[in-house]
């Protein structure tokens, strides 16, 4: 909203400096955004919130100005000469308010013997401060009161509206209106419109219709100044994507009140110009607007902590036009907003000041808590980060077709008004977002790359709609970074770095889970990748990108991604820790050697020694894996390696023969020949 | 010269002490010019073998030949002789290792040097995002203050969202937030416009006294750009006890801005407009880059816009059932992203979700 000082003037006498007044201004809550001078005027840029419609007008930021600084305030009076010489030209329409509901108000001004030309200078000059372009004077002058009441106003040709009626009612199914700036709106039974006998002629509240327009061929003005319904206003403005002066200020409530008084000034400065009134103003009011008496108890005001005194405060409440009345408050026509005890209290706060109120650390009786699921995602990613994994972060939407090659059985959650059609539904997967933001990056030649991100994931279940966190990652690149003594250490990242991964986030929680191979994900490389499983719940999926999607990702590298079911997790909880006694006595080694057929697995390796239930192995890992040179084709050589140990005394070394031996029979049974 | 250790005692022709003192004399320089001779490791290992050999050596051989075969009355002399020509050779012998031990140990330091100008190698640890370590920091700040971290869905009803926080149908404050909903028959839902719905949340489920926080992502219909986001981060609070006040809120709030900010931050608020708070206000801080001179990040006024605030509505009061005459409280609520840029110093918010590694390991710590 933009108020010119010297117009604020006229009607109050306000001498700050424009700096000074931008800062109380701001400090009672019409923050000014900037002033600046401009042709000898200045000029301020405030911010009004969507309760104060009563600002939006030069006498509306006047009666602010006047209540905060404790000044008079110039009343806003008309006065329009009867016309009295002769008998109009033609009887002024016949007004119906069909809809009194959608317009509680209707006033209206006939004016005759106008001549359309220039509007006087120091009309157009003032709307050119405000960065008005003048029009006609008419128009300017419609324009000039909406700036100065607040009121906005519509001017009809008279000669152009039909059947010598203004019918105030919802529009009929079919009907259509050519609007002021040129688009032919298709009319809905649920907006307002201003009809003459036959048709629409303007969207009440809004824009007005060419076909009624004035033009320089125009002699008699209908000035229409209405109330209309704010939610009425609001629906059809909506639908129309049409936000006008007028609709701005109907939409969030005008003062009832003013109406019949922005049409006396327009016709009063018509008058001015050679016209004249054709007749009384024309004033239906069929659902008077009641604005309430609101009452306050002095206790009321216990949220100001004491500060301001109820005398004080009803002298506040006085000068914002609150009328007092035996312990309430009578609300004045152009404040809709205020309505509780409350809304009285905030308007004694914020013209007191808010300085009035010395902060204050309050007490707490109460416990804070973090909450354990907070708690276990902070670690995580604490974790994660200790990994090399950097922190990303991606929308929550998808387009569908790629979330359906990551989840393609997901039923997804479609937007009725999604942002794009790459942001079509809620993602049901965090990979396709993660692919995009490892896309960038080697776009952008960074090809060693580590990220997670911790989001939700939401799918349609039944009738319901889910959500739940989940944790995705990404890699590529090479496993560890920096510049290496010889190429063979520039190992890349793979599978089992994942695996590795993904292995200690789940490690980190109470939930025992298997890992079983990933063969028919069609997101997923066949031969590397996995999924971790909970009973019958898979709770992660990983491994590298199927190569066919990498080729029309157009990937040129190896990328590996990971999708973890948080949830299952999170209920699951942090693994309780627990201290054992390390054994005071020594640990034995064995390394064992074999050849294997490549359709042993580890997993396989690992069951059959699981099954013989040693009690002094401690722990059995694989060493070095190898294949080709001298191993023939079809096998693997094999090195683990076996940790012995007793808590309670130091092994013999034929104990561990023994154990040994064991393991080696195992391991000859699964086809394994010895080394 | 010959070698006289071959020779026997009767060939050595002994027939004074001085002969036998001249003998090991010459026997001592030979050791200590034969020691010297050895130039590297090899050869002192072959002087050593000619000397202290057990079997051959020089030393055995004066010891089985000389020694043994000495007449009764020369024997302790030959024996003391013998015994300090054993001690120079084993400390000869010891010192000459030594150096060449030493020779060596300094060989192996300068081939194991390394370039130490070449850079450093580690897994970094990789960083947390600018916006949720912000997050993080503003939620402990509450938590400190006896806050309580409340979490809720996304996907809401219009009812959470809007009505229970006093912004009804057709109210203008819905303008303002234009709403993502979620397409399908059934009931209205929408992705939430901001935390509060967990504020409703959590006072349905818990009396008074209460303080939460409540973190989270949000969303708003705006086009992406370098002030928008369809998606982003906020964090409410909410506190709700017997007679909290407009001072209670300021001081409340100031304390926070000094924590996050620093000591030096000072704070204004102005009265404002939210639904679901009156008195409501907008917290000022003083600005971070300028402190307070003015400059283009605080519009020359030397304020930045940190957060919105109020004492809680009467109407969620009797939306979740409290009894607001017996009860009052305060709500704040802040876009994460926004406090996160001008704590960085980030150009545009489309940085956040990039996943751009350029920008995110500048917040490594
Ligand atoms: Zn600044």
């Amino acid at each position: 909203m933009l108020v010119s000082y010297q117009w604020l003037r006229e009607f109050v006498a306000c001498d700050l400096p424009p700096a000074a007044l931008a800062e109380r201004l701001t400090m009672a809550g019409l923050a000014a955004a900037g002033w600046e001078a401009r042709d000898g005027d200045i000029v301020f840029d405030l911010e009004i919130t969507t309760n104060r419609p009563d600002c939006l007008s030069h006498y509306g930021v006047a009666r602010e100005v006047a209540a905060v600084l404790k000044l008079p305030l110039a009343p806003l009076a008309a006065s329009v000469p009867a016309f009295a010489e002769s008998a109009p030209l033609a009887p002024p329409p016949r007004i119906v308010i069909e809809a009194p509901q959608a317009c509680a108000r209707y006033c209206a001004r006939l004016i005759e013997n106008v001549a359309v030309a220039a509007a006087p200078v120091p009309v157009t000059a003032r709307l050119g401060i405000l960065g008005q372009r003048a029009i006609n004077n008419v128009a300017d002058l419609t324009n000039y009161v909406l700036q100065e009441t607040g009121q906005p106003t519509h001017a009809f040709d008279a000669d152009r509206l039909r059947g010598g009626e203004i019918r105030v009612r919802f529009a009929r199914p079919g009907e259509t209106l050519l609007a002021l700036d040129g688009v032919v709106r298709q009319l809905d039974p649920s907006d307002l419109v201003i009809a003459d006998a036959e048709r629409p002629v303007a969207l009440a509240g809004i824009i007005g219709g060419e076909e009624t327009a004035i033009n320089e061929r125009t002699r008699r003005v209908l000035i229409e100044s209405a109330w209309f319904e704010p939610a009425v206003v609001r629906r059809t403005a909506k639908r129309h994507a049409l936000i006008t002066e007028a609709s701005y200020r109907f939409q969030r409530g005008a003062d009832p009140a003013t109406a019949p008084l922005a049409a006396d000034r327009i016709a009063a400065r018509l008058t001015q110009m050679g016209a004249r009134a054709a007749g009384p103003l024309l004033d239906l009011y069929p659902r008077p607007i009641v604005r309430p008496l609101v009452p306050l108890e002095p206790n009321a005001l216990r949220l100001l902590g004491g500060r301001v005194e109820w005398e004080e405060a009803a002298e506040i409440l006085h000068r914002l036009g609150f009328a007092a009345a035996a312990g309430a408050f009578q609300v004045p026509s152009w404040r809709g907003d205020v309505s509780h005890a409350v809304d009285l209290v905030e308007e004694v706060a914020r013209v007191a000041g808010y300085d009035r109120f010395p902060p204050r650390l309050p007490a707490f009786a109460g416990a804070a808590r973090i909450g354990a699921e907070v708690e276990s995602e902070r670690e995580l990613r604490l974790k994660l980060r200790g990994q090399g994994y950097a922190e990303a972060m991606s929308l929550s939407f998808a387009a569908r077709a790629e979330c359906r090659l990551f989840a393609p059985h997901t039923p997804d959650i479609e937007l009725r008004n999604p942002i794009s059609e790459e942001a079509a539904i809620m993602r049901t997967s965090p990979l396709p977002a993660m692919l995009h933001l490892l896309q960038y990056n080697l776009n952008r030649d960074r090809p060693d790359q580590r990220l997670y991100e911790l989001g939700k994931v939401y799918w349609r279940q039944g009738e319901a709609v889910e959500e739940a966190p989940v944790l995705a990652l990404g890699a590529c690149g090479r496993a560890y970074p920096g510049w290496t003594a010889n190429a063979a250490e520039r190992r890349a990242y793979d599978f089992f770095d994942l695996k590795g991964t993904v292995e200690s986030v789940l490690a980190g929680f109470a939930i025992s889970v298997a890992m079983r191979p990933l063969r028919d994900d069609p997101a997923f490389h066949p031969g590397r990748a996995a999924a971790a499983w909970a009973g019958e719940r898979r709770v992660a999926r990983f491994g590298q990108l199927h190569p066919d999607l990498a080729a029309t990702w157009k990937f040129k590298t190896a990328v590996y991604i990971a999708e973890i079911a948080l949830d299952p997790l999170l209920r699951a909880g942090r693994r309780p820790l627990h201290f054992t006694q390390p054994s005071r006595f020594p640990a034995g080694e064995r390394d064992f050697s074999f050849l294997f057929p490549d359709t042993v697995s580890w997993d396989d390796v690992r069951l059959a020694i699981d099954r013989l239930r040693l009690e002094v192995l401690q722990s059995l890992v694989p060493v070095e894996v190898f294949r080709g040179a001298s191993i023939p084709e079809g096998r693997y050589s094999l090195l683990l390696r076996a940790r012995f140990q007793r808590a309670d005394r130091t092994l013999h070394e034929d104990e561990i023969q023994d154990q040994a031996r064991q393991i080696i029979l195992a391991l000859e049974s699964l086809g394994g020949i010895q080394r | 010269m010959p070698d006289r250790t071959t020779q026997s005692w009767a060939e050595l022709n002994v027939a004074s002490p001085d002969d036998l003192a001249g003998l090991f004399q010459a026997l001592a320089a030979e050791l200590a010019a034969d020691v010297a001779a050895a130039g590297e490791e090899a050869a002192l290992r072959a002087v050593r073998d000619r000397w202290l050999g057990r079997k051959s050596g020089r030393l055995a051989r004066i010891r089985d030949q000389w020694l043994a075969a000495a007449p009764r009355e020369w024997k302790p002399a030959v024996g003391q002789l013998y015994n300090a020509l054993a001690r120079q050779a084993e400390s000869e012998f010891a010192r000459a290792q030594a150096r060449f031990a030493a020779v060596q140990a300094q060989a192996m330091i300068v081939e194991d040097a390394v370039d130490t100008t070449l850079p450093g190698r580690a897994q970094p640890a990789g960083p947390a995002h600018p916006v949720l370590r912000i997050l993080d920091r503003i939620t402990d700040v509450f938590v400190r203050l006896g806050y309580s971290v409340a979490t809720g869905p996304e996907i809401e009803t219009a009812y959470y969202n809007f009505e229970a926080l006093n912004i009804p149908a057709d109210h203008p404050a819905r303008d303002d937030q234009d709403t993502i909903y979620l397409a399908g028959a059934g009931e209205e839902l929408l992705l939430r416009t901001h935390t509060s719905p967990v504020q409703i949340r959590a006072m349905q489920a818990q009396e008074p006294p209460l303080r939460i926080v409540a973190p989270g992502r949000v969303y708003r219909h705006d086009a992406p750009d370098a002030s928008h986001s369809p998606m982003f981060h906020q964090i409410e609070g909410l506190a709700v006890d017997r007679d909290l006040t407009l001072g209670d809120l300021k001081g409340t709030l100031d304390h926070f801005a000094r924590e996050l900010f620093g000591a030096a931050a000072t704070t204004r608020f102005r009265p404002s407009y939210f639904p679901f708070t009156e008195p409501s206000a907008e917290m000022d801080v003083s600005c971070i880059l300028c402190h307070g001179a003015g400059c283009r990040a605080c519009k020359q006024t030397g304020w930045i816009e940190i957060l919105g605030c109020g004492m809680i509505h009467p109407a969620l009061y009797r939306a979740v059932g409290y009894d607001a005459a017996r009860w009052s409280g305060f709500a704040f609520g802040m876009g994460v992203e926004r406090v996160a840029m001008l704590y960085y110093g980030v150009d545009d918010l489309q940085r956040f979700y990039s996943g751009d590694l350029r920008f995110l390991e500048q917040f490594a710590t």
